[in-house]
């Protein structure tokens, strides 16, 4: 007798009456997703042991590789469908991935012969960017991640949720255990495009949504979500502003609006349900379910009530056992905000953005002598970029030719959201004491 | 005003390598005018720059504007 524990496809099993997800205006039910998932790992049954990689923009393929893989593979490796070439490529080889799950189907990548099948969970890895930028890869179990949504599903079975995060994100992971486990079934639109995110949510009568404040200021800027009877509102990803949270008031009178903070690295988070930005301050030194209090350098450090069993984050751990979790907070009166990350870490609508990475490429083109980046608070994203440059004394006068020379070197590298939005050539960039380069006077 | 948005969505949409709609107008829906909401938040910032202030910020309820007319009358 082995103690496995429940996989995620028998965890859904029981849920044989009702529809588990609803795309392309389909009803999926259980015995169709088992038979999909059943052909899928079919594939793999050459292997003894077999660990997959997913990389898709389709969030029922994911979905479907999630249920087909778990307990099964060894791991899976959950990828942002954006992940670059050389990224994936080193990812698979220090994971030892067998195969890839993508739009084209599932592919066997490696020859080797696999080690024999264990009797241990399969490991979900999720990728996190660390602090430098350079990818970090957190271990979570389906057991561990169903334990965790399990204490809010209890109380509120009879909603339907849709999908709005990305299905490869953490957030969005949640959002798929959350529906498929209390066995309501879960709207998948059909593109990430806001309006066709809202057409979806309302023809199927989405009463539960969670997203990013930006992406709520643009369903809310689309319109035909207020169609949507929504009674349960989560924001996430972002500092959630006052003005996104009144909006959403005014536009769903009858629903609970709770906005989460997470921390992915201490594995703890808590949500704020009374309408206002941050949290209270009293919740700073009380005995919580996390613990929470204000570092010597103004960033909010937490301490859970399950302790990390990982090395790396017990390291960092100060004598009393809290994690500083590098987001700087202000304490106003009665209330705690939070400012931003404490590194500069920019946060483009729930997406993150190292200030060094565009910095490091902007110093590379000719002409420039010194780059520096930060975010610009802005009411529609959250914050964007903005970089300052330093020409160098041969560069000639034209500065508009310098920023198009900039956005179109930075354009052809990186995603949009990293592309620095706002281009100022200065004189001169303030350097601190250290001669490094200034970026408390940003 | 009216017409330093336009010439500040021409740019930014220049700017971010967008095709912007063959015609726009009052009833243009913001996010199918070819902008993304990225493609908004930059004209904000920059309109912010231009004239020294953000209405968004201002404004005691917020609204998010659905098409370029309502966009407009924000800054009017």
């Amino acid at each position: 007798m082995s103690n496995r524990q429940a996989t995620f496809a028998e965890c859904i099993q029981s849920h044989s009456g009702t529809p588990l997800l609803i795309h392309d205006k389909k009803l999926v039910y259980h015995d169709t997703l088992t038979a999909q998932a059943l052909s899928l790992r079919a594939n793999c049954s050459g292997d003894s042991s077999y660990s997959v990689a997913l990389q898709t923009r389709d969030p029922y393929q994911l979905i479907l590789g999630l249920v087909a893989m778990d307990g099964y593979a060894k791991k899976l490796l959950i990828l942002p469908p954006c992940t670059p070439l050389e990224t994936t490529a080193a990812l698979f080889k220090q994971e030892q991935i067998t195969h890839l799950l993508s739009q084209e189907g599932l592919r066997r990548i490696t020859d080797e012969n696999q080690q024999s099948r264990q009797d241990e969970a399969t490991n979900w890895l999720f990728l996190t960017s660390g602090t430098t930028g350079d990818p970090k890869i957190l271990s979570h179990t389906f057991s561990g991640l169903a334990s965790k949504t399990a204490s809010h599903v209890g109380h509120a079975t009879d909603l339907r949720w849709g999908l709005a995060y990305q299905a490869h994100r953490f957030a969005g992971i949640q959002v798929i255990l959350q529906a498929l486990i209390s066995g309501r079934p879960l709207v998948l639109p059909r593109s990430s495009d806001a309006a066709k995110m809202a057409e979806a949510f309302v023809e199927h009568k989405v009463t539960a949504l969670s997203a990013t404040p930006s992406q709520w200021r643009q369903l809310l800027s689309q319109g035909q979500i207020r169609q949507c009877e929504l009674r349960q509102i989560t924001l996430g990803g972002e500092i959630a502003d006052q003005a996104i949270l009144s909006a959403l008031q005014r536009a769903f009178p009858e629903s609970r609006i709770a906005h989460i903070y997470a921390s992915t690295e201490a594995g703890v988070g808590f949500s704020v349900s009374d309408g206002l930005a941050g949290f209270p301050h009293k919740w700073l030194n009380t005995d919580r379910t996390v613990r929470m209090k204000q570092s010597s350098r103004g960033t909010l450090m937490l301490r859970g009530s399950a302790r990390s069993n990982s090395n790396a984050i017990a390291a960092e751990l100060d004598p009393e056992g809290y994690l500083d979790t590098g987001d700087s907070i202000e304490i106003e009166g009665e209330r705690v905000y939070f400012l931003g990350r404490a590194t500069g870490v920019i946060n483009v609508g729930g997406n993150k953005v190292h200030p060094e990475e565009v910095e490091r490429l902007v110093r590379a083109l000719p002409g420039i002598q010194d780059a520096r980046v930060t975010g610009k608070k802005n009411p529609i994203m959250g914050q964007i970029v903005a970089l300052e440059v330093e020409a160098s004394e041969q560069t000639s006068g034209d500065i508009e030719t310098l920023k198009k020379k900039i956005r179109d070197h930075c354009r052809e590298r990186l995603p949009n959201y990293k592309v620095p939005a706002m281009i100022s050539v200065v004189p001169k960039l303030p350097v601190n004491d250290a001669g490094k380069l200034d970026r408390k006077t940003a | 005003m009216r017409t330093m948005i336009l010439q500040l969505l021409a740019e930014v949409a220049r700017d971010t390598d967008t095709t912007l709609v063959d015609k726009l107008d009052d009833e243009t829906v913001l996010l199918e005018s070819g902008l993304d909401s990225l493609g908004f938040a930059i004209l904000v910032a920059r309109l912010e720059e231009e004239c020294g202030r953000d209405p968004f910020s201002e404004m005691e309820e917020v609204v998010y504007p659905r098409t370029l007319g309502e966009f407009i009358s924000i800054y009017e």
